[in-house]
């Protein structure tokens, strides 16, 4: 591993936002200094995710994946239609999810009350944090919107989409809530995950943003109905929820958020693979996967430092699983045993005259 | 009048349907609100098992480590067996065929129409024109209550059971030599045996669970003695395979005996003293040197001569046997010319040193023991013998003079319906039209019938042909008694509620009964008080269950019978002071070979045999309908050897038609080296067309009426078309809600490959 | 004493109790995660029972380019990570075993992870349970070996690759080491159908659950 490319990399995106954000908001101009908090740690999360997601890359089959990924969604003459592809791919896997529905609908609602409740808190809680965006008053009419310094369409202050706006927060907090609520059920009752999970893995990140969600609602619920009260203290609590979670991003559960989106690669690979050179296992001539694909599998394996090489020169890897069973299986039942090789029963012998009869024919 | 006229919608509605999950799904999150300990369904061997229940649903199972016998061991017919339970495909109403049609009837309707014609055939031909067809996978009680049924309700003497196509030979020559049909020793002895002969048994496939105690003794150093004209898997793991030509064990067997006496292996002491006629065997088996053995087996002597030297010299041995012996035409002497093996080594009554016949049917052993026999009364009492008739008339409360006498067996009960002796048949806990031998006469049987009512929980290809089908209940939804291969009484146990209008076996009889205005004799009120009834009409015969209760099962992980007092803690091994003839002697017998009733010639120049698959149960109707079991196991086949494939230019997987006097078939060809290459082998557990009973000679022996499953001539033909079905393609599986049947929202279809 | 399993193929009787029962498992209800083979049904009925040996050094996990593999502190190899696995098919086809499944819909991968949920609470696994013969057995090293008379080996050599694993089979007494060269027929293979040799029973690929490559 190449720490130091990594860090470069996290450094890099750190300073990268930094220069965004002084942008963005027009110098600091727009910028709420309440919310500077929230502005270091993001600029640090960042970066560490960065640094992180620079060393998975590293890992020997990733970057054969991405590579490989790249490689195939840039060859021109399908360039159209690989972005069809993984535009399809990120409708349905990435936005809607639905490999997760066939693992079960419960599963399904959970994950997306969760993501969607997070995406698009994130997506207006980071361009406000940054003075990407703000509000300003104007007269009694309403609120006026500004992105990156440009105004944008007033409100009506009493009208739908302002109190859209204004309580969107509060809406992904419940969508968050009910997901976390069906996840820690699910992990209190299903004796699968029971005995699978660990508390720091499994808990702590839903635990985190039920924290989240709670005490932003609860700033809601404080300056709406209680004139304020314990406000700042309120909020103190919820900026450090928040900048708890953004830190535990890139080690735990939650960097699959990341990580996700690489499956598009794998699943343009798996598209495109029917149309390429298919692997066919040496034993059973059957076809099992892409020819690439087995290449760059053993190419990985050689790289990790394995040599699965077998004395007619194939890897054994070139086989198809089931295949491997069944070669173990043969190497068993002709291990030597005191009597007859293992498996044959009584023909060892009679098979054993028969092939000396051949041998003398 | 019972003729199959919609078949295929027949099957469309009542399938076998594949289906392959539990009620609501496979899920991981349950609350188990029952955990029930009981056995398995299937085998006698009869495995403890744990079912789960949630919300009166059997949702799963928990292997039971603490029953002995099988310490949680299962095979993969009792892992899937509580998917039977809440199946799509369960018979949930009455049905009464209008038109060809199965139509849904109310129970009063059912019952009144099934006892008109009972009343209507009876006055018209007289009281033994109905027959009944039992079964052995009924628990002891409704065994019982059938054999009462028949005698005291419908008072006919036509009464026979399925264990007469299972293990009967076994029966009638244990009886002989020993005086005692039950296994002599518990399985728990056959790790202390040096040494295990074991005869046309596939342990590894029908018995799978019982190879623990195989393996046990393997651990400790012990050899297997196989002999089996196939190189199944137990005879593969075993040490000596004896691979015979199918119906030849008395030659072989007298070989052996033969050689035991030739060097000095036979206890002249425990022969002197503990047995009879050893002179006739002794000559007999003089005849048969290990030469004349081999021409007529297809043994080499030298394998003969080894094992019975393996045989006589160890100190210990144990000789098991099943239906590969007994499903002959000269089953009963086949049983016998190795329980004289047995005696004549004095390898028997001692730890160590025993005997079993392993029976097959889950109730096997108990289901022959209380009076469904044709020629039996509870107690393993005889029907002719007239203090028996006394004692159990007594019990009934009947006057012996109303007692119906002997009647016949099985195969020779459907020739009687032929011959249009017996008009009616009630039927219950078995499969005609895939078990009994030579199906098209059968067929021809049941066609004939003014009345067929047949009693089960899923639409056998049997129960096609009856013009009435009452929906009983599965084992988990009932409680009795069952006899395990070892003669231990056990219980089954009650995990679920019968689903729509199922009733339990023992009240519907009860209820015809009741109809006949034969109520009075038939008022039990559930399977303990017809339990308690058993033990005192069983009292004092053989089979003496008087000291059993179900808490004693229980408290003694169940009990051995005989068990005459109720502080007596059971019998676990027969024979350790004496044997059951009256002298307290065992008797000798020498038996002669006598060839199959068919023996391959020009025309028909194969042996089939049959047998069965470890994915299926006897005649199928519960495992055909596991999509699991029929994943592992679509459709039957039909073993060829590759010298003899190669001479037909046939190959692997390729159908073939197999063609007997009786029938022919078309199987799909497995070319493998494990058979002997004058023999085919298919397994049985499938009706109609892909049924090896179209085949199979319905030939009896003649004491135990047996018929002989196990040998008949055929050939095998190439067929001119190869545009058949693709092998062994998957049937779809079936939703439960495509039947409108109560099921759960996740379906796994079944992938077809 | 740590409890791990013992398989031994010799015992093997092909019932595939093992396979049925597996699906009764928590982590992986309705799925079944072990193998059972015909080596050749034409020419015997040997099987071949496959639970993942759980290797000291996993190629499985290595492979995996989201890094979805862990090991557990006693050294079980666990099913892939839900939220990372890619279903990129690397761990299927990396496994010398043959051992991982993987299900293109649901994009996962599932294998055996020796029933954790069962032995989380002092159960054996359910294929160790349920087994006929004991050809799988689950115990401690000291609870199984001595009653067997076979020879408890956890080394496996391909070709030129020495793997060891947690899982330990059992060996016939004199042999010392299970190589897999694959270039081995089964042994008595003869001349009677030279027509047909190499070609396997259609026997030999009526593997229930499973299809060739993994796909469940």
């Amino acid at each position: 591993m190449n720490y130091r490319l990594s860090t470069l990399f996290g450094l890099g995106a750190s300073a990268i936002l930094t220069v965004l954000i002084l942008v963005g908001s027009r110098n600091l101009q727009n910028f709420d200094s309440a919310l500077f908090g929230y502005t270091v740690a993001s600029v640090i999360a960042f970066g560490a995710l960065i640094f992180r997601y620079a060393l998975w890359l590293q890992r020997p089959a990733t970057r054969t994946y991405w590579k490989r990924g790249w490689q195939i969604y840039l060859k021109r003459e399908k360039f159209v239609q690989n972005t069809g592809i993984a535009a399809k791919t990120f409708a349905g896997n990435i936005l809607a999810q639905s490999f997760i529905l066939k693992r079960g609908f419960k599963r399904w609602l959970m994950h997306f009350l969760i993501m969607w409740g997070c995406i698009i808190s994130a997506m207006i809680t980071f361009p406000l944090v940054f003075g990407w965006v703000h509000f300003e008053l104007e007269g009694d009419i309403g609120y006026r919107a500004y992105l990156f310094g440009f105004p944008l369409q007033l409100m009506q202050g009493r009208s739908i989409t302002a109190w859209l706006t204004f309580h969107a927060l509060d809406i992904t907090a419940i969508m968050v809530l009910v997901g976390c609520g069906i996840a820690i059920h699910r992990r209190l009752h299903d004796r699968g995950a029971i005995a699978l999970q660990q508390f720091l893995l499994d808990f702590v990140p839903h635990l985190m943003l039920i924290a989240i969600s709670v005490s932003g609602l609860m700033l809601t619920a404080s300056s709406l109905w209680f004139d304020g009260y314990m406000y700042h203290f309120i909020a103190l609590t919820h900026q450090a929820t928040v900048i708890m979670t953004l830190f535990y991003l890139p080690f735990g559960k939650l960097f699959h958020i990341v990580q996700r989106p690489a499956s598009l690669g794998v699943e343009l690979y798996r598209k495109r693979s029917p149309e390429m050179q298919q692997a066919e296992c040496p034993r059973c001539r059957t076809e099992f996967s892409a020819q690439i694909w087995v290449d760059d599998l053993n190419k990985v394996i050689e790289k990790l430092g394995f040599d699965y090489t077998l004395p007619d020169g194939t890897k054994l890897q070139d086989h198809c699983p089931q295949c491997k069973r069944i070669m173990r299986g043969i190497s068993y039942a002709n291990l030597p045993d005191v009597n007859e090789p293992v498996f044959l029963g009584v023909r060892a012998e009679e098979s054993k005259e028969e092939v000396q009869t051949k041998d003398n024919v | 009048m019972s003729k199959v006229e919609n078949l295929e919608k027949i099957i469309e509605k009542f399938g076998p349907h594949p289906h392959d999950e539990p009620i609501d799904g496979w899920q991981a999150d349950r609350n188990i609100d029952k955990v029930v300990p009981t056995h398995c369904p299937y085998c006698a061997v009869q495995c403890g098992m744990n079912l789960l229940v949630e919300k009166g649903n059997l949702v799963g199972f928990e292997p039971r480590y603490d029953f002995p016998v099988n310490e949680g061991r299962l095979c993969p017919k009792g892992v899937t067996a509580y998917l039977q339970t809440h199946h799509p495909d369960r018979l949930l109403h009455p049905l009464i065929k209008r038109n060809g049609y199965f139509e849904r009837a109310s129970w009063d309707e059912a019952l009144d129409l099934v006892v008109s014609n009972i009343e209507r055939i009876q006055e018209k031909h007289g009281k033994d024109s109905l027959g009944v067809y039992s079964g052995s996978s009924l628990t002891t009680e409704k065994t019982y209550l059938m054999g009462k049924f028949a005698r005291v309700g419908l008072q006919t003497k036509y009464l026979d059971y399925n264990g007469r196509l299972c293990m009967v030979s076994a029966a009638a020559g244990n009886k002989k030599a020993f005086g005692i049909d039950r296994a002599a020793n518990p399985w728990s002895d056959i790790p202390d045996a040096e040494v295990l002969m074991i005869a046309g048994a596939n342990c590894a496939e029908t018995f799978p669970v019982l190879n623990k105690f195989l393996w046990q003794q393997r651990d400790r150093g012990g050899k297997w003695i196989i002999i089996d004209p196939r190189e199944t898997t137990t005879a593969r793991q075993g040490d000596l395979h004896l691979q015979l030509k199918p119906g030849t064990d008395v030659a072989l067997a007298n070989g052996i005996l033969n050689v035991l006496i030739n060097e000095g292996f036979t206890n002249e002491e425990f022969i002197k003293a503990r047995t009879n006629d050893w002179e006739l065997a002794k000559q007999t088996a003089l005849k048969y040197s290990p030469q004349t053995a081999s021409e007529i087996t297809g043994v080499p002597a030298e394998k003969i001569v080894l094992a019975a030297q393996m045989y006589g010299r160890a100190k210990t041995g144990m000789l098991l046997h099943a239906r590969g012996v007994e499903h002959h035409s000269n089953g009963v002497n086949n049983v016998l010319s190795y329980i004289n093996i047995v005696l004549a080594t004095g390898k028997i009554g001692a730890r160590g040193n025993g005997y079993g016949t392993i029976t097959g049917q889950g109730n096997g052993q108990g289901g022959r023991e209380h009076g469904q026999k044709c020629d039996q009364l509870p107690g393993a009492r005889m029907i002719d013998n007239p203090e028996d008739r006394k004692y159990v008339s007594d019990v009934w409360g009947i006057d012996e003079s109303e007692m119906p006498g002997a009647g016949v067996s099985a195969v020779e009960m459907f020739q009687k319906m032929r011959e249009g002796e017996i008009k009616g048949l009630l039927s219950v806990c078995n499969n005609v039209m895939v078990s009994l031998p030579d199906i098209n006469k059968v067929r021809q049987a049941l066609e004939g019938l003014e009345f067929y009512v047949c009693i089960d929980f899923f639409m056998s290809e049997g129960a096609r042909y009856a013009d009435v089908v009452l929906p009983s209940t599965t084992w988990s939804e009932d409680e009795g008694v069952t006899g395990t291969g070892e003669g231990r009484v056990v219980k089954i146990n009650r995990a679920s509620d019968p689903p729509g209008e199922a009733k339990t076996d023992w009240w519907i009889i009860q209820e015809i009964a009741r109809r006949m205005g034969r109520g009075k004799f038939f008022a039990f009120n559930n399977p303990r008080e017809i339990f308690d009834e058993l033990r005192v009409a069983s009292k004092g015969g053989k089979a003496d269950y008087f000291g059993i209760s179900y808490e004693k099962i229980e408290k003694q992980d169940g009990v051995f019978w005989p068990c005459p007092t109720e502080d007596h803690p059971g019998t676990p091994r027969l024979f350790e002071e004496e044997f059951y003839h009256e002298d307290g002697k065992a008797k000798f017998h020498g038996i002669e070979f006598n060839s199959p009733d068919e023996t391959p010639d020009e025309e028909y120049p194969l042996i089939l045999t049959s047998g069965r698959v470890v994915y299926q149960y006897l005649s199928g109707n519960q495992t055909r309908r596991i999509g699991f079991l029929v994943d592992q196991c679509p459709e039957p086949y039909v073993e060829i050897h590759p010298k003899t494939a190669m001479k037909l230019k046939i190959i692997d997987g390729e159908r073939v038609k197999v063609i007997s006097r009786r029938g022919e078939g078309v199987f799909p060809a497995l070319v493998v080296k494990t058979i002997r290459p004058d023999t085919l082998f298919i397994p049985y557990h499938w009706g109609e067309e892909m049924a090896v009973n179209q085949l199979t000679n319905p030939k009896l022996d003649p004491v135990s009426k047996i018929p002989e499953y196990k040998a008949c001539s055929a050939r095998v033909e190439k067929l001119p078309t190869r545009n058949l079905p693709v092998l062994g393609q998957k049937q779809k599986y079936v939703k439960g809600s495509e039947l409108e049947k109560p099921n759960g929202n996740r379906k796994r279809q079944g992938k077809g490959k | 004493m740590k409890e791990t399993m013992f398989i031994d193929p010799q015992r093997c009787i092909g019932c595939r109790s093992c396979v049925a029962a597996c699906r009764e498992c928590s982590t992986h209800k309705g799925y079944s995660m072990i193998f059972v083979d015909n080596i050749d049904r034409r020419e015997s009925t040997a099987t071949m029972p496959t639970v993942c040996m759980h290797c000291v050094e996993p190629t499985c996990a290595l492979v995996c380019p989201a890094d979805a593999i862990k090991v557990s502190e006693d050294g079980v190899v666990m099913s892939a990570l839900k939220p990372r696995c890619l279903d990129c098919r690397n761990c299927v086809n990396a496994c010398p075993f043959g051992v991982p499944k993987y299900n293109t819909e649901m994009h996962l991968q599932m294998k055996c992870d020796m029933c954790f949920d069962r032995t989380s609470e002092g159960l054996k696994p359910m294929c160790a349970s349920v087994c006929p013969t004991g050809a799988i057995s689950f115990g401690s090293y000291e609870q199984i070996v001595p009653l067997r008379r076979t020879k408890p080996v956890n080394a496996h050599t391909f070709g030129e690759q020495s793997v060891e694993t947690n899982v330990y089979l059992m060996l016939p007494t004199d042999a010392e080491n299970v190589e897999v060269d694959g270039c081995g027929v089964f042994e008595g293979r003869i001349a009677v159908d030279e027509e047909s040799d190499g070609q396997e029973s259609w026997m030999d690929e009526l593997a229930g659950e499973t299809n060739k490559s993994n796909e469940f």
